[in-house]
């Protein structure tokens, strides 16, 4: 049971990481620098709890909400270029931050450990969780309790004027500009948003794993990210979650196989990508499921004057 | 519906797969009992990981051709359950759970890398038998992750593993004694792999500021699948110092060698990370890495450590070196303490087994490993607790060969 536990919180917080690039991506962008939000949520709410002796929740949310700020600023400059050359000015981001923990020494002793980031050393002993006696059901219990509230903004987003002003700038962002919409505005608010979730992520992250270093927050990293909401489909938030069960559960499930498991992985990930070349949830699955759920009135047939 | 027929065989592969791993019966009324280990046993470090379960199996196989282990008055046999971590801290998370809980392991060796045992040693019971702290109550017997004080971070943690601080202490001093005239030093690490960027920052630096005899003229690092190094053995070209420390792993090290060889960088003396000491350096450059310097716990010295090296290798192609035999000496060490716990090897009595082995391993104090006498450091150990003294040894490529360039007196006559 305990297993499945820690797989379903993997996925927990690997998901929050996909919402973060899907935010992105229903703007019309890519980024390969989610990572560093992740990096940045994570750093802060372990040196939260482990240092400054906050409660869990504050702690996420004060990870969340540096990581939601900063995505803020470097919104800006970043989303004056588009496409190929965002994704490479965000991956930089993300390498800026990874190396910025590398070399960030800020460590305290308490109670004979050193505790805090300790540049290449890593940051250990964040223990919040395990010290106060929560399980690991009661853990993944704070993980769906966050990924829930950030899928029903996703949902409510989705539903909404903003929502709406987010696929428009998607679609064509110079007729979204004809038609009135803040085009910088809306790409900037969507990026603050995604690094507060990514954040939000990173928190629950390291309370999980008691430990982050530079490494874990790298390019392999940012590729998953930005794997989830490709593979799960961009169709609705939904595909992103399904990315990150398939990717993960692709992980645990092919551990049997072990030095064959990379290939195999590669071979089904490549055999997905055939079958379901915009996702799995793309947006005619999206559609479909609408029709289903609403099926429309038969209409009266129309009477020839 | 023909365009969703993809869609439902994702869905049934993601299903099956994640219902895939199940617990099989076992323990005492099947007449076995488990122990685990975690190791890369894919990606970069597999060389690694593979070594040390080739090695854990062939201590298994020994044990079990012998008759098994008595357990309870009766004699049972050792299964392995090995499970692969690819060098991931969050592959390592979900596969220390997957030992404790669905594999139900008594114990387990590894893992390979530091970066996973940080995470997962971390998970762990922290303080001992209270029931406040939800930490993960499983015992790790470690072979291979190096980083300086990773047992310290749960009482649930042992380790044999090298005392890279005092090797290199060792070395600098030896250095200092036996070649003074070598004064002017360089040294390159990995600076994204735990245990390099841990053995610079950690042992060696220490080592050449406390004899203060060696001048660092230059220190460049590199990441440890980076397989481009120009820029940094240029640098090293210009310091041009005597020695040169080279904390890198294979992964790295050939590459770099093989730019320094095109750059014409010829320091008098080359000395390697401890994981340098196996034969993957052997099998990818070992033109280059003629008369590297390696320190190391393990060199095939007598005649059973021959034996060893031999049958891992004809076995299952697994090598023995510094990290890979002490899975060796782990498991038939543990397999005394088996034997004196009174464990009662069942389902429900697992946890209870687990901390009875575990407060027998804490009291082992010396025991013999493949090479000489291996000394466990008590938990009140005021330095490295849980972790073990053993006898170093300089090995040095020799015609593509390691050979042992200096060892204790004691184990010359072995």
């Amino acid at each position: 049971m305990d297993y499945y536990v820690a797989i379903a919180s993997i996925i927990g917080i690997h998901a929050l990481l996909g919402l973060s690039v899907y935010v992105v991506a229903i703007s019309g962008q890519m980024s390969f620098g989610q990572q560093g939000f992740f990096a940045i949520g994570a750093y802060l709410a372990g040196m939260s709890t482990a240092m400054w002796g906050l409660g869990l929740v504050p702690a996420l949310v004060l990870g969340a909400l540096v990581a939601g700020a900063m995505g803020f600023v470097v919104g800006f400059p970043a989303l004056r270029v588009r496409g190929l050359y965002l994704a490479i000015a965000t991956f930089g981001f993300g390498e800026i931050v990874r190396l910025a923990f590398l070399n960030v020494r800020y460590t305290e002793n308490i109670g004979g450990r050193v505790v805090g980031p300790n540049g290449a050393e890593g940051f250990r002993h964040v223990r919040y969780v395990y010290d106060r006696g929560f399980t690991g059901l009661h853990y993944l219990a704070v993980i769906l309790v966050v990924l829930v509230v950030v899928v029903i903004l996703f949902f409510l987003l989705e539903r909404s004027k903003v929502g709406a002003k987010l696929r428009a700038v998607e679609e064509d962002e110079t007729a979204a500009a004809m038609i009135g919409i803040n085009v910088t505005r809306v790409k900037v608010v969507a990026f603050a948003a995604a690094a507060a979730v990514a954040g939000l992520g990173g928190g629950l992250f390291i309370h999980y794993s008691t430990y982050i270093d530079h490494d874990m927050v790298a390019l392999p990293l940012a590729i998953a990210s930005v794997t989830y909401p490709l593979l799960g489909g961009l169709g609705s938030f939904v595909g992103t979650l399904l990315g990150a069960i398939v990717l993960v559960g692709l992980t645990e499930g092919l551990r049997g196989l072990q030095g064959m498991r990379e290939f195999v992985y590669g071979g089904l990930i490549i055999l997905m990508m055939i079958f379901r070349p915009r996702g799995i949830v793309d947006e005619a699955l999206v559609l479909r499921v609408k029709s289903w759920l609403s099926p429309r009135a038969p209409r009266e047939p129309v009477q020839a004057p | 519906m023909k365009r969703l027929t993809g869609f439902k065989v994702i869905a049934l592969v993601a299903v099956a797969l994640l219902l895939g791993p199940v617990a099989a019966p076992a323990f005492q009324g099947e007449g076995t009992l488990r122990i685990g280990g975690m190791w890369a046993l894919s990606g970069g470090a597999a060389f690694f990981g593979k070594a040390a379960l080739g090695l854990a199996t062939l201590a298994a196989d020994e044990i079990n051709e012998a008759g098994g282990v008595t357990v309870a008055g009766k004699r049972v046999k050792i299964t392995m359950h090995p499970q692969d971590d690819a060098c991931n801290a969050e592959q390592g998370l979900a596969a220390v759970r997957r030992l404790a809980t669905v594999d139900k392991v008594l114990f387990s060796l590894g893992p390979t890398c530091s970066s996973v045992a940080e995470p997962v040693f971390g998970t762990l019971q922290k303080k001992l038998g209270d029931s406040g702290d939800t930490g993960l109550q499983l015992l790790f017997f470690t072979d291979t992750a190096t980083k300086f004080g990773l047992a310290k971070l749960s009482p649930w943690v042992f380790r044999n593993t090298p005392d890279e601080p005092a090797m290199y202490d060792f070395i600098v001093k030896y250095l200092k004694e036996t070649k003074p005239e070598l004064k002017t030093v360089m040294v390159s690490y990995e600076s994204d792999f735990a245990h390099s960027a841990a053995t610079w920052k950690g042992a060696l630096e220490p080592a050449l500021k406390k004899y203060g005899h060696h001048e660092i003229k230059e220190v460049v690092d590199w990441r440890w699948l980076d397989t481009e190094m120009g820029a940094q053995i240029t640098k090293l070209r210009r310091a041009n110092a005597d020695v040169y420390f080279a904390l890198a792993h294979t992964t790295s090290m050939c590459p770099s060698l093989k730019e320094m060889k095109s750059q014409r960088v010829r320091p008098k003396m080359i000395i390697g990370i401890t994981s340098l000491a196996g034969t993957e350096v052997l099998i990818n450059c070992p033109d280059l890495a003629e008369g590297v310097i390696s320190p190391t716990n393990f060199a095939p010295i007598n005649p059973k450590a021959k034996q060893i090296a031999d049958k891992s290798w004809e076995k299952y192609k697994a090598d023995s070196n510094i990290h890979s035999v002490p899975a060796y000496e782990n498991v038939h060490l543990i397999k005394g303490l088996i034997e004196k716990a009174q464990l009662k090897n069942t389902e429900e009595s697992l946890l209870e087994d687990r901390r009875k082995v575990r407060d027998l391993l804490a009291k082992v104090g010396t025991f013999q490993g493949v090479i000489g006498k291996i000394t466990l450091h008590p938990e009140d150990h005021p330095v490295k607790p849980r972790d073990v003294d053993k006898d170093m040894l300089l090995v040095q490529v020799k015609n593509a060969k390691w050979s042992v360039f200096w060892a204790p007196p004691h184990l010359k006559g072995n």
